[in-house]
């Protein structure tokens, strides 16, 4: 057993507030409850990034999964008309089913954890310097590649969403 | 990183590099046109830049292996024959969609070229890389470019619907994939495909082996998705019969080329070396790819028999041939001398890759005529087109054939050669099975068959074939006789390649 | 703090993502969801990069790579729904079945 150490206990709190945000989108009946259920997600994911001396994805992570996506999905929500409560499970056999199978992977998961844990010692924290160096060195033909996935993603989203012109 | 990079050769790249500005300047081109003006040129511009990076892939065979920057980008003979087949399989859409332009079949011209490009580029991507963040970024490039293009006809709800449920599991396949590759980065320390496999072997002797398998299965199911084999392929009926015909012949011919790629390249490369010495290959991964491949085999053939929409007929089809493309995978490593087998179980795979686009590409141009002609994709709507239109017949006759798997045609000497890999290894169950549902697919090959020459047509009217589509029948029909009357050509050629 | 304890957190939030989208039936949440497991993976991503067996940098850029990406995946799947909606008026996917074979 470790002892308790002030990375653990910010670990601890925020893997909780990690898994309850998760729990509660699950659980949540009102979409737009459940899209904040993720934000709290989102940005307790950050706080770990943190306590991993990941800083700049923390970031990263804040402005882009708690920021642009988020809010994505709460203009997403916006425009389109909702039942305000979801309605009881019709389909218990596919719920229990389905929760069967996510309960043998997360077991069979949770198996291979404890049997074999990892034995490395931390690694220096990365800087980001060293983080640009390698996006920009050696890793700068899939960052190329992004920038076409993006252009993709962009001129994909306006061709879907736009209105269809009337003749 | 010693190397500046300005040092590496990037002339390597220039099929990529032509493909990728003919995607930017077919979208500049296509913004700055006025609303009315015709946008057929776009069209014969995207063919032309496919064709001029096929000529920079091919002029690349005999030379050495090339990397840039530690594998991010790698040209082998391996890449240029999958880049091969995946731009003559562009190629071939494209022909056929030049000639639905009058048609309502493509709603919107100028966006399908470049989107069909632009999916091409991550296929390419794909097959060309021993870097897993490459690796990753090329298939998203492709996934996303697929699922744009699965719901471009979006007046009509089928295709709108078809993308809505790609891109849930599409995104849930890469999910799975991304999770597996954390975790094998977390063993390895290394995108490196070659670092990666040195350093499975040390971790495997380390004890670290069932996160080696959690990353492979968590991975396989990812890979499963995205070749469109079982137990994951049943987004792939609803998928292709919702997507304009032209990109549901781009998902059942390009789309899994460069999956089969991939997850060749990932598992040979990365996982292969550091398991194989141990036995666990054999014992383990082997048997998983063998399980995958059979189920794909049988669930693709039974099922299909009680299709009567000849798009997901043809969907059924394509899991089951996902299947037989996997016995080469699975077994490839079952022989001692695995280095020396390597050329024959290649050289099944690509021969097979090529006959399925043939016959595939080739089959799904006739579904194209007589879609336009009956506004129907159901199997009644082949009635009677040995009346109308005699040599459309027989050319689909052919591609049945062939699809089917009967003497004297492409489709015959793919499924025989891989049959021949699974005796070579004395895995004489695998064909058996193989065998079995060769047999019950004739039923349902010969059902469209049936149709079109014993059926009266419903009406009587000549059916007009555009040019286009008529080059890409010609195209499938020489290709699928000829490979099947001359399949050493191909195959020695392929063996000839060095597939270290 | 061993690297177990983020591996079973990100293994939680993945399972929790993927029973979200095999059971929910608002497309949105679905789309939610799948954040949900892509954001688990980037915290292996990069708990692997300060405690894996051979930690290094790498781990950080590959997570980059993966939220820029999945936000493009994920303003594609929206473009869709809001598409699909048009179409059909409504974002409740046990509705979505005019393709059967």
């Amino acid at each position: 057993m470790p002892s308790v150490s002030g990375e653990f206990i910010a670990f601890f709190i925020l893997a909780v507030m990690a898994i309850g945000g998760a729990v509660f989108m699950i659980n949540f009946t009102r979409v737009m409850h459940m899209a904040l259920a993720l934000v709290f997600t989102f940005l307790s994911i950050a706080g770990i990034f943190i306590l991993l001396d990941a800083e700049y994805l923390a970031m990263v992570q804040i402005l882009i999964n708690v920021g642009a996506v988020s809010v994505l999905m709460v203009f997403g929500i916006m425009l389109t008309r909702h039942k305000q409560e979801e309605k009881p499970k019709a389909r218990p056999l596919h719920t229990i089913l389905s929760l069967l199978g996510v309960a043998a992977l997360f077991a069979v998961m949770w198996r291979i954890f404890y049997t074999t844990p990892f034995g490395g010692d931390p690694a220096d924290p990365a800087t980001v310097q060293s983080l640009g160096e390698s996006i920009f060195k050696q890793h700068v033909i899939p960052l190329e590649l992004t920038a076409v996935l993006l252009l993709v993603a962009l001129v994909g989203a306006i061709i879907l969403a736009k209105r269809e012109e009337s003749k | 990183m010693e190397t500046n990079w300005l040092d590496y050769d990037w002339s390597v790249m220039l099929p990529e590099a032509t493909i990728a500005a003919a995607v930017l300047l077919l979208l500049v081109i296509d913004m700055l046109m006025k609303k009315e003006q015709d946008r057929r040129f776009i069209g014969l511009l995207s063919l032309f830049a496919v064709l001029a990076a096929g000529v920079a892939v091919a002029f690349g065979f005999g030379k050495e292996q090339t990397l840039i920057l530690d594998g991010s980008y790698l040209v082998d003979d391996f890449s240029l024959v999958f880049k091969l087949l995946i731009l003559g399989g562009t190629t071939l859409i494209l022909l056929s969609a030049l000639s639905q332009e009058k048609s309502k079949e493509i709603d919107y011209k100028g966006e399908f070229y470049y989107l069909l490009l632009a999916a091409t580029l991550g296929g390419m991507v794909m097959v060309s890389s021993a870097d897993l963040i490459t690796l990753f970024v090329g298939l998203e490039i492709l996934s996303i470019a697929s699922y744009i293009l699965v719901g471009m006809r979006k007046k009509r709800l089928e295709s709108v619907e078809a993308a809505w449920k790609y891109v849930v599991m599409g995104s849930v396949a890469t999910a799975f994939i991304l999770y597996g590759m954390s975790f094998l980065y977390g063993l390895t320390g290394s995108t490196n495909l070659d670092v990666v496999a040195e350093r499975i072997f040390e971790v495997t002797r380390g004890g670290y082996d069932s996160f080696v398998y959690l990353s492979l299965l968590l991975m396989l199911v990812g890979f499963t998705f995205k070749a469109a084999s079982a137990p994951f392929h049943m987004w792939a009926p609803d998928v292709y019969q919702g997507a304009p015909t032209p990109v549901t012949t781009f998902l059942a011919v390009v789309s899994k080329t460069a999956a089969i790629a991939f997850i060749l390249r990932i598992l040979r490369n990365a996982y292969l070396p550091g398991l194989w010495s141990m036995g666990e290959w054999q014992d383990v991964v082997s048997k998983i790819l063998i399980a995958i491949a059979v189920a794909s085999m049988i669930i693709g053939n039974v099922v299909a028999l009680r299709q009567t929409n000849t798009k997901r007929l043809l969907a059924y089809s394509s899991i089951a041939h996902a299947g037989y493309l996997l016995v080469p995978l699975a077994l490839f490593a079952s022989i001692p001398q695995f280095i020396v087998g390597n050329d024959v179980f290649f050289g099944s795979i690509v021969y097979y890759l090529l006959a399925y686009m043939l016959m595939t590409t080739g089959a799904f141009a006739v579904l194209t005529i007589i879609e336009r002609d009956r506004q129907d994709t159901d199997i009644r709507a082949f009635a009677g087109l040995y009346r109308r239109s005699p040599w459309l017949a027989i050319a689909m006759s052919i591609f049945l054939i062939s699809l089917a798997g009967i003497p004297i045609t492409a489709g015959f000497f793919g499924k025989f050669y891989i049959l021949l890999n699974a005796i070579i290894v004395r895995n004489l169950w695998v064909a058996g099975i193989m065998m079995v549902t060769t047999v019950i697919s004739y039923y349902y090959y010969f059902g469209i068959i049936r149709q079109m020459f014993f059926r009266p047509p419903t009406e009587s009217k000549k059916i007009s074939i555009p040019l286009g589509l008529a080059i890409v029948i010609v195209i499938g029909v020489i290709g699928t006789i000829g490979l099947g009357i001359m399949p050493k050509w191909v195959i020695e050629f392929v063996e000839g390649l060095s597939w270290y | 703090m061993p690297v177990t304890s983020y591996l079973v957190l990100a293994a939680i939030l993945f399972c929790i993502g993927l029973y979200g989208v095999l059971t929910k039936r608002n497309a949105v949440i679905v789309l939610l969801s799948i954040e949900l497991m892509l954001s688990a993976a980037n915290i292996n991503f990069v708990a692997f990069s300060k405690y894996g067996l051979y930690a290094n940098v790498t781990g950080q850029v590959f997570s980059l790579f993966s939220i820029a990406v999945t936000a493009a995946e994920a303003a594609v799947g929206l473009a869709i729904l809001i598409a699909l909606y048009r179409r059909r008026g409504t974002v409740e996917m046990d509705q979505f079945h005019s393709l059967k074979g």
